[in-house]
Order: C-alpha cells, then sequence, then structure tokens
C-alpha cells in the first residue's frame, strides 16, 4: 500500500512538472514569436472623473462615438466620447474588457480605477487605421443568447464567437435607411392577441408603441408576441403553402420566413430578465431570440447604450432580407440613463430636466425599423418600444415624443386590468397608423366592424349605468357587446394563430354566440377550437392558405359554426 | 535658468493682472495654455522622456528633437524597463515592457 502510495505521488509530481515545463515551453514560444511594433499614439490626459464621466484634455483629434483607452492601474478601461470641446473630450466609462476584468479576479467598480492624471488613448482599427467607433461584433451566432451592449455574453456559455468565426462589426450608432430604400409596409406580423391583431394590426417594419402604468401587462404583451412568432413558423413549416400561390403571393403575405426578436431589457431587475429567459426558453422561443440585458445594477452607459446595441443586431438581420422584431423594454429608463448622463456631461437640462436631444435620441433610435424594398434584401426591422407611464400620465414628456415618433400605440389601463379585462387594451385610445395596410384580407373583414361596436357598447354600458328601465333592442346591444368584450380576453403566454382568431371573431361578431352568457363564452370558445380542430381542420389550413373569407370559405365557416352550436 | 530683466518684468506683471482679475487659481491651466501657444507660434515641440531609471538619455534625444525644442525627462517605474516618449503631451510612443506584457497577456481591441 505505501509503496502504491510512493509511486502514485511520484508520478503526480512527475506529471506536474512535465506539464508546467510544457506550459513554460509554450509560453516562450509566444513571447518569442509576440513581434511589437511601437507607434505613436495620440493620447490626452483625464482632468475630472465623476460617475461614469470622464473628462480628458488633449485627443484635439478624437472623434464623436469613438471608443477611449483610459490606462488604469489595473488593466485599461473603455470609454466613449460623446461631448468633444474645444480643448476638453467628455467621455462616457464603459467599463473593462470583460474578459480582463474576470481573469483579474477583483470585482472593483471601473470608477474607483480611474484617477484623474491618468493617460487615455484613441484606438485605431488595425485593419484600416480608421477611428474605432463603438461598434458590437453580430452574426447568428448570437440567436439564443444573453448578452450586454457591448456584445459580451451574460449566460454563462461560453463565447459568442468562436476564433474562426468572423462576425460582421456593427456600429451601435448609424443611419436610418433613407426614402428610396423603403417600401410602405404591407405584411402583418402577428401578435397572437386577439384584441390587437383584429383592432390594432401590425406591419413588418412598423413602430408600434405599447404605453401603460406599472403592473398592466406590457412586457407580458412583448413575450407573447415573441412566443407566437415561433408558433407560426412552425405551422408555416409544418404545413408549406400550396404550390397553386406564387412565389410574390407567399413573399407577400410572410410565410415561412422566421422572424428573429430581440428583447432589450433596459433597467430591469436581474430577476425579472432571468423569469423573461426561463418564460422563452419554456416556450421553445429563445432558439430564435436574442436578449441584451442592461440590468438595474449595470452603469447608467448600459442603459443608454442597451437598445442602440438591440438595434445594431436588428439591423444585421434586417440587411441580409431577414425580418426581425425588437423590443425595448423600456425607453422611459432609458430616457432617465440618457438625462443622467447628459446632466453629468453639463449639457443644459430642458423640460422635466432631460437635455434638448432626447427627442432626437428616440426618434433617430426608431427610425431605423424599417421595411425595406427588394432591391435591397426586402427585409423589415419592427420595433416595439415599452413606455411605462406614472399614474396613466400620457401627457408627461417621454411619453408624447414617443407617441409622436411611432406608428401608433397601444394603451394599456390598469382600471381594465383590474377590471378583469386582459389584455388590458384601451381599443379608444389604441390605434395603428399604417398596420392597416398590413392586415390579413380575412382579418379586415372579419373585425372592420368590431371597433365601432365596441365603442358603442361602451358608450351605452356608461348610459344604461343611470337607466333603471332599457328596453329589448338596447339590453341586447350590450349583451353582444359583453360578448364581443369576453371573447377579446386572453390570458398571458397563450397566443393565438390568425386563422382561429378569425374563427371565433366571425363567430362572435355575427350573433353565433348571442345565446350563451357572458361568463360562458371562455370555456364556449375554447370548446369551439377544440371541435374545430378535430373535426374540421381542412377550414383552418384553408384559411391559412387564402388569408381571405371568399364565399366558399364563408359557407364553410357557416355551416361549422352552426353545426357546433346545434351540439352544444 | 537666468531670467533677464525685461522678462522678470513681464512675468511680475502677468502674476499682477492674474491677481487683480482673481485668476490666480487657474494659473496653471493658463501658463499650460500659453506655453502651448507659444510652442505653436515658434514651431517647436515639448518632449517628455519617461524611463524607469535614470539613463543616458543624450543618443534618444539627439534623434528627436530639433533645434528650439524643449525636452524633460522624467523617472516612472510603473514602466519596468525601456522609454516612453512624449510630444506635446498629445503624442506618445511607448517603448515600455510595461505596455508589451499588458498587450501580451491581454486582448487586442479591434
Amino acid at each position: 500500500m505505501r509503496i502504491r502510495i510512493f509511486v502514485n505521488s511520484h508520478y503526480i509530481c512527475n506529471w506536474h512538472h512535465i506539464m508546467s515545463q510544457e506550459i513554460i515551453e509554450k509560453l516562450k514560444q509566444q513571447i518569442e514569436g509576440y513581434k511589437e511594433k511601437p507607434e505613436w499614439e495620440e493620447i490626452g490626459k483625464i482632468i475630472e472623473v465623476g460617475d461614469g464621466i470622464v473628462k480628458i484634455s488633449g485627443l484635439s483629434n478624437c472623434q464623436s462615438q469613438e471608443v477611449l483607452v483610459i490606462e488604469s492601474e489595473k488593466g485599461e478601461v473603455r470609454a466613449v466620447a460623446l461631448n468633444l470641446e474645444e480643448d476638453s473630450v467628455g467621455a462616457l466609462v464603459l467599463g473593462r474588457d470583460a474578459r480582463s476584468a474576470r481573469e483579474a479576479g477583483d470585482p472593483v467598480l471601473e470608477s474607483s480605477l480611474i484617477k484623474s492624471g491618468q493617460t487615455v488613448k484613441r484606438t485605431l482599427r488595425h485593419s484600416s487605421g480608421q477611428a474605432n467607433i463603438l461598434s458590437i461584433p453580430v452574426g447568428g451566432q448570437l440567436l439564443g443568447r444573453v448578452v450586454d451592449p457591448l456584445g459580451n455574453a451574460l449566460d454563462g456559455k461560453g463565447p459568442i464567437f468562436s476564433e474562426r468565426d468572423k462576425p460582421a462589426i456593427q456600429f451601435l450608432e448609424s443611419t436610418a435607411p433613407n426614402v428610396l430604400a423603403r417600401e410602405s409596409v404591407n405584411q402583418p406580423i402577428h401578435t397572437g392577441i386577439k384584441a390587437i391583431d383584429s383592432m390594432i394590426p401590425i406591419g413588418r417594419g412598423q413602430r408600434e408603441l405599447v404605453i401603460g402604468d406599472r403592473q398592466t401587462g406590457k412586457t407580458a404583451i412583448a413575450l407573447d408576441m415573441i412566443i407566437n412568432q415561433g408558433k407560426e413558423r412552425q405551422s408555416s413549416s409544418a404545413k408549406p403553402p400550396s404550390h397553386k400561390a406564387t412565389e410574390g403571393q407567399r413573399a407577400s403575405e410572410g410565410r415561412g420566413n422566421p422572424v428573429v426578436c430581440i428583447y432589450v431589457a433596459i433597467g430591469q431587475k436581474e430577476s425579472k430578465i432571468a423569469k423573461i429567459v426561463e418564460t422563452l426558453k419554456n416556450n421553445n422561443a429563445l432558439d430564435y431570440t436574442i436578449v441584451v440585458s442592461a440590468s438595474a445594477s449595470s452603469p447608467a452607459a448600459f442603459w443608454y447604450l442597451a437598445p442602440f446595441a438591440g438595434c445594431a443586431i436588428g439591423e444585421y438581420f434586417r440587411d441580409k432580407g431577414k425580418d426581425a422584431l425588437i423590443i425595448y423594454d423600456d425607453l422611459s429608463k432609458h430616457a432617465w440613463a440618457y438625462r443622467q448622463i447628459s446632466l453629468l456631461l453639463r449639457r443644459p437640462p430642458g423640460r422635466e430636466a432631460y437635455p434638448g436631444d432626447i427627442f432626437y435620441l428616440h426618434s433617430r433610435l426608431l427610425e431605423r425599423a424599417a421595411k425595406l424594398n427588394k432591391e435591397n434584401g426586402g427585409g423589415s426591422l419592427t420595433a416595439i418600444p415599452i413606455i411605462e407611464t406614472q399614474l396613466g400620465d400620457v401627457t408627461a414628456y417621454i411619453p408624447t415624443n414617443v407617441i409622436s415618433i411611432t406608428d401608433g400605440q397601444i394603451y394599456l389601463e390598469s382600471d381594465l386590468f383590474y377590471q378583469g379585462t386582459r389584455p388590458a387594451v384601451n381599443v379608444g385610445l389604441s390605434v395603428s397608423r399604417v398596420g392597416g395596410a398590413a392586415q390579413t384580407k380575412a382579418m379586415k373583414k372579419v373585425a372592420g366592424k368590431l371597433r365601432l361596436q365596441l365603442a358603442q357598447f361602451r358608450e351605452l354600458q356608461t348610459f344604461v349605468q343611470f337607466a333603471s328601465d332599457v328596453d329589448q333592442e338596447t339590453r341586447e346591444k350590450i349583451h353582444k357587446g359583453r360578448i364581443v368584450s369576453e371573447v377579446l380576453k386572453q390570458t398571458d403566454l397563450a397566443p393565438m394563430p390568425f386563422e382561429e382568431q378569425v374563427l371565433v371573431l366571425y363567430a362572435a361578431l355575427n350573433g353565433y354566440f348571442d345565446k350563451f352568457q357572458p361568463e360562458e363564452i371562455q370555456k364556449v370558445e375554447a370548446k369551439f377550437l377544440e371541435y374545430v380542430k378535430d373535426l374540421h381542420e381542412d377550414i383552418l389550413d384553408l384559411l391559412k392558405e387564402k388569408r381571405d373569407i371568399t364565399e366558399e370559405v364563408e359557407s364553410k365557416i357557416k355551416s361549422v359554426i352552426y353545426k357546433f352550436i346545434e351540439n352544444m | 535658468m537666468l531670467i533677464d530683466k525685461k522678462s522678470k518684468e513681464v512675468f511680475d506683471n502677468f502674476i499682477k493682472l492674474l491677481e487683480r482679475n482673481g485668476d490666480l487659481k487657474k494659473a496653471k491651466e493658463i501658463i499650460q495654455l500659453a506655453e502651448k501657444l507659444y510652442l505653436k507660434k515658434v514651431g517647436s515641440k515639448k518632449v517628455t522622456l519617461e524611463s524607469a531609471r535614470k539613463i543616458n538619455s543624450k543618443d534618444i534625444l539627439k534623434k528627436i528633437l530639433k533645434e528650439g525644442d524643449f525636452w524633460e525627462e522624467k523617472i516612472n517605474t510603473d514602466l519596468i524597463a525601456g522609454i516612453k516618449v512624449i510630444v506635446d503631451g498629445e503624442k506618445q510612443l511607448n517603448y515600455s515592457l510595461k505596455s508589451k506584457l499588458d498587450k501580451i497577456f491581454s486582448h487586442r481591441y479591434e
């Protein structure tokens, strides 16, 4: 026994010795093979350090948005130039390179490493010798990953790009496509939410704002949208569109074209982001989704950069001719971060202490969402910004700004939410200015009257509250209104395919559900869909294929609904 | 450095002017700026040579300096070895061992 231990330990010692020799040899080779060409570097000196902000003298050739490197005691810290003044530069600290910080193994905050008097260097691109403008590596490898606004992985699944990959470099700030490169919005992007797809349709390349107080289900709508993209893809790949449809038709309907989703979390709790990632994973939605996370604990610089990073990733897919969907959750926090940075940079404050260019900040971000024409690949980037209002005040500065920038808004109300109308969409205040052109014909025909009917119902309902006696006709109208509002209710994480929505809405709006009580509607709807799926699946396929309600389809739908009602 | 009488008078007046305008706090910046403007006007430069320990810098300086250029030597032990040349506080050539090691062991920015 003793001998064995001796042998073992001897072996281990020997092995260690060999290993360390090998490592030293390798290091030697690396160092010997290393050739350095020192070049003239442009430098400046830090003259002031603030909360995440540094003021630098010198650097006279520095460009806006250029990455600078501060030589601190513990390695290099990166910063990005924002203010270019006559003899100084105001820069935003980005932090150490994630890798070097991890290797150093110390959790010291970057801000405490930076001291006045330290040297700051410009970083030039080795390949072109041009200024290194803030950019992020992008590629298909990002799908299914959680990254920070600088493109570093946060999900512990290792590096995103391998040594061999040559990811495209996309600038965080880039100009939006011009008029000639664009096309009007003409393809729908289905959210899977009945109230939205029927009354506030969203098209690919549109910018639709989701606005509401805290806890009104804004993020839930966004998540439903992401999950529904996966479901649409599944159903379209399982049953390819018929060969009769021409290529053009298929393209114009946007079928079989998977939508890449990007979820940008700005200033949210890490726990909430983790929950969202988990939800996406459980619903098989993470495979086609990228999460850009700037959590509550990350510096304001990250909050400010996150939407631009997400947009840069979205643009990559858009320019490749793919369809992408980006959700900015939420832009109010983004505005706060930008206000903080601007005030620290001593830019003059304006209304609500926001800087003068806060409108431009959001408009240039959202302008990058576009539908490109065929010559430019035909890709699209749909933007869904989210704004959180305080006590329903939509007249505050940021909400009005973003409302005016976007092509419509989905307005969520806490009163409706607590009444049990979920999603709590206020139909009267929600609009989609361009989505109508993209809505499928089938949905347009079915839901054309829906908005008007609901508005009439709301009016009657408030009127009837004060009247004791109501005539038969009014009572019927109210009953019908209740049924329709009941049909529009939907639980979260249960997006509904568009053809099922069409069927349900057709039945409800044409009075087939009138004989039921409003309380029963949810159950009736579920049974109806089950019935159709089990016995008349052909009608769903027909709707999916034609995307229109022709006379032939309508008669089929009528007979199916009639049979179902009879059996109930 | 010996200052002739005329220069001394100019300096004294300058200090008095600063005092009268309450700008003495900013004297350092003003002098730096004046120096910068002067160098620009004359067309020469100010070279700072940093090294880890005292070195014989004559040969190096001979190669870099032109007539009329100013120079200064500094000891900076952080460099470990080698030298660092800084011109006008705006450009640097880093020939130090420290930067070499940093570059070997850290990720390149590209």
